[in-house]
């Protein structure tokens, strides 16, 4: 057999794969010839290493635990860990910005009094009215005492420029002082 | 690669009232997981692959009761290793050949690892073709026509691709070549 045809037969060595007769004919080739000796040796050599690359890979798949897979995961946790804290902490940051809470405000004013003659009796000290700001979309209505019957004060608070009176409890429409 | 290997108490899926074998997914996945870690060397990557291509095949993929499902799968993680950008590092060999360490092999040697990484550097250096013929003829001992049918190519393409990949090897590592005798 010449080396042409023994090195067509080279996959089908290396595979097993050669009927008695053909086996025989090649090793009694390569017996004899040393650059297809050899050729066939590097082949055999190669073909030993791929099946070791193969079993290795088979006890990276069969390993219980993954020492590499494990930190990957754990850093994996880590970042989404932080991230997630970066992404909290803006929306809180945000959150804040865009509703501010709104500072306690306090209102003093003057009793009002018949006629613009305070008496001896009447109490001159002014009211202190302390209260806090609703939520800028909503509205407060603050009602507030007074001795004198014919005096209804309601102030109203609301984020819109337009003013709004609404009707006491009795369905009358209260008048609406400006502090 | 035994293709009627089953583990106990995994999922499998058959049609009803069909004489066709149930699939054992679990043993599936774990054969898909074996051929990714044999193209890419990452555990880790080796399942996010075999991940991917589960997806895909529950999105326009054939039923998982078909005979086309597995070699289907097996293309599509064939060519989702060779389309894989590394993302980790490719598992270090010497930790894993000092497993083998016994009285009847000598793979536990650095200079073996470093041998054997490099034959790992040069496979990834082939074609992908080459590359992947290679795997499946040499690693998962699949015979010519069962990688013909899963590369959708004729037996003699196979024959010649994992032949050009053994020479291509074997010329990428004759500095390292074993001599005559050894």
């Amino acid at each position: 057999m010449r080396c042409e045809r023994v090195m067509d037969h080279l996959d089908d060595w290396l595979d097993e794969a050669l009927d008695a007769r053909l086996r025989s004919a090649v090793d009694a080739h390569l017996a004899g010839c040393e650059s297809c000796r050899r050729e066939f040796a590097r082949h055999r050599a190669l073909a030993d290493d791929l099946a070791v690359l193969g079993r290795i890979a088979d006890r990276i798949v069969d390993a219980p635990v993954q020492r590499p897979l494990r930190r990957v995961r754990w850093t994996r946790i880590g970042k989404v860990a932080v991230v997630l804290a970066i992404a909290i902490g803006a929306a809180l940051a945000g959150w804040s910005q865009m509703n501010p809470r709104a500072p306690r405000r306090v209102v003093e004013f003057e009793p009002i009094v018949p006629n613009g003659v305070p008496t001896s009796d009447e109490k001159m000290v002014p009211t202190r009215f302390e209260y806090e700001p609703a939520e800028p979309s909503r509205h407060m209505v603050v009602a507030i005492k007074s001795d004198n019957p014919r005096i209804h004060i309601v102030w109203l608070y609301e984020n819109t420029l337009g003013k709004q009176a609404l009707p006491d409890a009795d369905g009358a429409k209260p008048d609406l002082h400006e502090l | 690669m035994t293709h009627t290997r089953t583990e106990p108490g995994s999922p499998s899926v058959s049609p009803p009232n069909s004489a066709v074998a149930p699939v054992d997914l679990a043993a599936v996945r774990r054969r898909m997981i074996r051929l990714a870690v044999r193209l890419v060397w990452n555990r880790t990557d080796a399942e996010d692959i075999v991940q991917e291509a589960f997806q895909t095949a529950l999105k326009r993929g054939p039923a998982a009761n078909e005979a086309l499902f597995e070699p289907w799968l097996v293309r599509t993680v064939g060519y989702l290793c060779l389309n894989h950008r590394r993302r980790r590092r490719p598992e270090p060999l010497q930790e894993w050949m000092e497993t083998f360490r016994d009285a009847s092999s000598s793979t536990g040697s650095i200079d073996r690892a470093e041998a054997l990484d490099r034959l790992r550097g040069a496979i990834e250096q082939l074609p992908g073709q080459q590359r992947l013929a290679l795997v499946l003829r040499t690693m998962e001992q699949m015979d010519y026509g069962r990688i013909a049918e899963i590369m959708e190519s004729s037996v003699s393409s196979v024959r010649a691709n994992v032949h050009l990949a053994r020479r291509r090897l074997v010329e990428l590592l004759v500095p390292s070549g074993p001599e005559e005798g050894s």
